[in-house]
């Protein structure tokens, strides 16, 4: 068993915290305890998991589990007897959280407003579930808690009293959120009561925490704060500065709302860590980011859980207590980390099963987390519900409504079997995002592709299959759907086009559509060409999304990366800057713009982009490989060592990463024993060698594959393409090859044998084999003159139109390969020239033994040079 | 545990302080609410039996 690290945990969650509004707070000395407790712990950004629901990011923060394990999908689920739909609920979790693994262990802890935790869980300790704190009735009338709201229900009666109604708040308490109030007409103006809510739930929750953080003993203390979500979604649209298209009386009234939120939740804290020991870790959390910049959405989509949308991919992480580091930054935390590093704080051993990791990097002193099979495997009493327990539905009703307030569910339906359809529809889709979210494609397949079937003009549903196509090398089922998604939106289009604006907006539910579906269906379609290197007609579509939605990210991004597919540096370099004037701190687009200095020589911007890329996403390994790049050409070898072990740290299966360090430890730094552990891990898991012939066509790539032939090598090729009288000798191709760039699948047919590639092909080999590639080199206007020749045109040669289009094309092109292939440490090159071939075999040969490590008879392949084939000379 | 020395003015109306202090400074409030409320009513009484 690891060691115990910490006696007890505080973990508290703040729905929706985000950065990007604390620490202009904290620069302005609003938030002083949060601001304290940073410099005296760690702290980052935690990356969320899609779709970013909180049900399901929140049990996937307590459980470790994605959604398609724990079984959250969402925000409502249908009655098991099919008569309704309520809130998911405690037993909708199928697997053990953090503290049910806890009380196995004989600990006890106290949770308080987790969601979904009602009905609250048989623990050791103390459960107050998240209807707790929900007021249903107005102040006047008897306000009793739902059946399950404590665990023990002993407490019950105690803790009550630490509700706050909303009504019972006065202007004392509103008055920092809304200067205003007095001037609002409340009645018109329902925000006022959403704002009161709110913070009437955040008191109730924060009274009934204190209390039991002082008054009972536990191990382990979790306490969930959805407010900062709420005040988000009620207010962030008025936060400074002003947007255009708001009112400005509106502005006026509601622009302090998120700010107070947050030095609101800065207040709790302060009492909060004011009854903590010194043996207790201090870990806050959100699970999600809130856009509160120029990137807020305007529109919100028209689907359930659209506010959704507001939500970034980043929230917080700090911590703070015995054994973790201060001052320091966390980099690469996802919600799925939590507890496992929970779980390694009470040393106690992480799932196999568990798909995030401990944070060990934030401990003062380094451990190595004992791991489990799965937890859900382990015998004995974990404090769970019997499966038999079925929440009141009834009960659940307030936490239903406020769901429909937020905009998170549709207010309910008339007709019950519609809405309980819609619901499984809409957890099926949750489903699938989650599988998609987790490059489980094939899994999120089969949901969509039974939702599109019984739902064929649910466009949404189809945009995700075509996703999964795309990402599954299915290209023409993608193109297919994509087509036939096309149709079904100019139909709904007509549809619309008939439709008054009353009967609009009752079919958009009150939001307004962007016109996002049919762009979407245009990006799909763009990667799709992308992915078959139509890089052209990608940038083309994308553009086109671009002119209808200017500030979509992802599009831009995509710009970029057609760019750099294209190895057009100056155009990536203008995709990645229109990325960051979206997102400034968008570390894909820091990365590629990096990239883009790289590959022309201007190594300090490189590396000035790579590490601002690492500042928001730390565990991109291609970045730190790119860093150990870069700084290699610079000759800081020291560093670039420690760049290429981050690489490999993040992802250690990153053969590149290796090969640089075993060249490095053996060439710069002679140190054997180092070189000899990246040397075995590459015979270990290097797929094998193969030789390949390249060049430019018509550069003599026939003829050098006729002479490894004759020297005895084995050749791959299928022989679909006969000789002719431009290869009399045959072309040695081999089909698949021609699809390299979407098929690598044939590769291991190559191992160990010599197979012809193009040369522009050859950025799409994958890493994980050792090439060494004989390329071929001949004049350009003899290359151009045999291609025109073999392509009919020989009368334009005859005329003297020499092709200097073709000639600067073919020349750019050969430039950017050399480039990458001076950057791929598992590439060996000889470069062989043609006319040298002829003139001298016998020495060519000799240079091509020794390349080749072989042994090759040069009166064998003599005889296949045949110099009648050097027939078209310039 | 550390131990509480600060003190607070606690108004009639509450004030965000005393919710961020939590039960404790929920449960203040509220006293000092009802003390009010019987005061006032008292002196509502005594100045009807005036």
């Amino acid at each position: 068993m690891s060691k115990r690290i910490a006696k007890k945990v505080l973990l508290i969650g703040w729905d929706a915290a985000d950065w990007k509004v604390i620490m202009p707070l904290i620069k302005d000395g609003k938030m002083p305890t949060l601001a304290k407790f940073i410099s005296e712990g760690v702290h980052g950004k935690i990356k969320t998991l899609d779709p970013p629901l909180s049900p399901m990011l929140w049990t996937s923060m307590a459980t470790g589990y994605r959604a398609d394990k724990h079984g959250v999908l969402g925000f409502i689920e249908p009655l098991a007897d099919n008569s309704g739909i309520r809130p998911v609920t405690s037993t909708t979790r199928k697997v053990r959280a953090i503290w049910n693994i806890l009380h196995s262990q004989g600990m006890r802890s106290n949770v308080v407003g987790w969601w979904p935790s009602n009905p609250a869980e048989p623990i050791n300790g103390v459960m107050v579930s998240n209807l707790y704190q929900q007021a249903n009735k107005a102040i006047k009338e008897k306000w009793d808690m739902p059946d399950g709201t404590v665990h023990p229900s002993e407490l019950a009666e105690k803790l009550k009293e630490f509700r706050v109604h909303p009504q019972e708040l006065t202007g004392n308490h509103l008055t920092p959120f809304i200067p205003n109030l007095k001037k609002i007409d409340q009645e018109k103006d329902k925000r006022i009561m959403g704002v009161a809510k709110t913070l009437a739930n955040a008191a109730s929750i924060h009274a009934a925490s204190t209390y039991l953080q002082r008054e009972t003993e536990w191990d382990f203390m979790a306490v969930y704060h959805d407010a900062i979500d709420h005040f988000c979604h009620i207010a962030m649209k008025f936060h400074p500065p002003i947007r255009k298209g708001i009112p400005q009386e509106i502005f006026d009234n509601y622009k302090e709302v998120v700010n107070a939120g947050y030095m609101f939740h800065d207040m709790m804290l302060e009492r909060t860590l004011s009854m903590v020991d010194d043996e207790t870790v201090v870990m806050i959390v959100s699970d999600h980011g809130f856009h509160s910049d120029h990137l807020r959405p305007k529109y919100l989509l028209k689907e359930p859980a659209a506010p959704a949308q507001e939500h970034s991919p980043f929230g917080i992480i700090c911590m703070k207590g015995p054994g973790i580091k201060k001052g320091e930054v966390i980099h690469g935390a996802s919600v799925l980390d939590v507890t496992p590093t929970l779980l390694s704080l009470y040393g106690l051993p992480i799932g196999e099963n568990m798909e995030g990791k401990a944070l060990v990097q934030v401990l003062e002193e380094p451990i190595m987390p004992d791991k489990i099979k799965d937890w859900e495997k382990e015998e004995g009493d974990f404090g769970m519900h019997h499966q038999d327990v079925q929440e009141d539905p009834w009960a659940a009703q307030e936490a239903m409504q406020q769901l429909i307030e937020l905009g998170y569910i549709d207010a309910p339906d008339e007709n019950i079997a519609t809405r309980i359809e819609s619901s499984k529809n809409e957890s099926q889709y949750y489903l699938a995002r989650n599988f998609i979210d987790g490059s489980k494609y094939d899994q999120a397949i089969e949901v969509l592709e039974l939702l599109v079937e019984n739902n064929s003009k649910e466009v949404r549903y189809g945009q995700r299959l075509a996703f999964c196509y795309l990402n599954t090398n299915r290209f023409k089922k993608c193109r297919k759907l994509i087509d036939q998604l096309k149709v079904i939106q100019e139909e709904i289009e007509k549809e619309e086009a008939g439709m008054s604006e009353e009967e609009l907006n009752k079919r958009k539910k009150g939001f307004i559509r962007e016109t996002e579906l049919p762009n979407y269906l245009l990006f799909v379609e763009g990667l799709l060409f992308m992915k078959v290197n139509k890089l052209n007609k990608a940038i083309q579509l994308f553009r086109e999304v671009i002119e209808k939605v200017p500030n979509n990210l992802e599009v831009h991004l995509n710009i970029g990366k057609a760019f750099l597919h294209k190895q057009k540096w100056v155009e990536a370099e203008g995709a990645f800057i229109n990325c960051l004037a979206i997102d400034e701190t968008n570390s894909i687009a820091h990365h590629g713009l990096g990239l883009t200095f790289l590959r022309r020589d201007q190594y300090e911007s490189a590396l000035d982009e790579f590490f601002l890329s690492l500042e928001t996403n730390y565990a991109f390994p291609n970045t730190h490989y790119h860093i150990g790049e870069t700084l290699m050409k610079l000759g800081k070898i020291k560093e670039s060592e420690q760049a290429f072990k981050a690489a490999i740290s993040l992802a250690p299966g990153m053969t590149k990463a290796h090969r640089w360090l075993a060249d490095l430890y053996q060439n710069e730094l002679n140190e054997p024993l180092k070189a000899k552990e990246h040397l075995e891990f590459l015979e270990k898991n290097i797929k094998g060698e193969v030789v390949i012939v390249s060049g430019l066509p018509r550069s003599g790539t026939s003829m050098m594959m006729q002479i490894l032939d004759a020297a005895g090598m084995d050749i791959l090729t299928d022989q679909n393409r006969k000789a002719d009288e431009n290869n009399p000798k045959g072309y040695y191709e081999y089909d698949p090859v021609k699809k390299l760039m979407v098929d690598k699948s044939w590769l291991p047919n190559a191992k160990g044998k010599v197979v012809k590639v193009i040369a522009q092909l050859l950025p799409y080999l994958p890493s994980n084999y050792d090439y060494k590639v004989i390329f071929m080199r001949r004049e350009m206007g003899e290359v151009l003159k045999s291609q025109q020749i073999m392509l009919g045109k020989e009368k334009d040669v005859s005329k003297k139109a020499f092709p200097t289009g073709l000639n600067d094309a073919f020349l750019k092109q050969l430039s950017r390969v050399e480039t990458w292939i001076e950057s791929q440490p598992n590439i060996d090159v000889l470069n062989v020239n043609y006319k040298d071939v002829i003139d001298q075999p016998t020495e060519e040969v000799e240079a091509i033994s020794a390349f080749l490590g072989l042994d090759i008879d040069a009166k064998k392949v003599n005889n296949v040079i045949d110099e009648s084939l050097y027939r078209n000379r310039k | 545990m550390k131990s509480e020395t600060k003190k607070y003015e606690i108004p009639e109306g509450g004030s965000l302080g005393l919710l961020a202090l939590g039960d404790v400074g929920l449960i203040k409030w509220r006293e000092k609410r009802e003390l009010m409320r019987a005061k006032k009513k008292k002196a509502k009484k005594s100045k009807k039996d005036e």
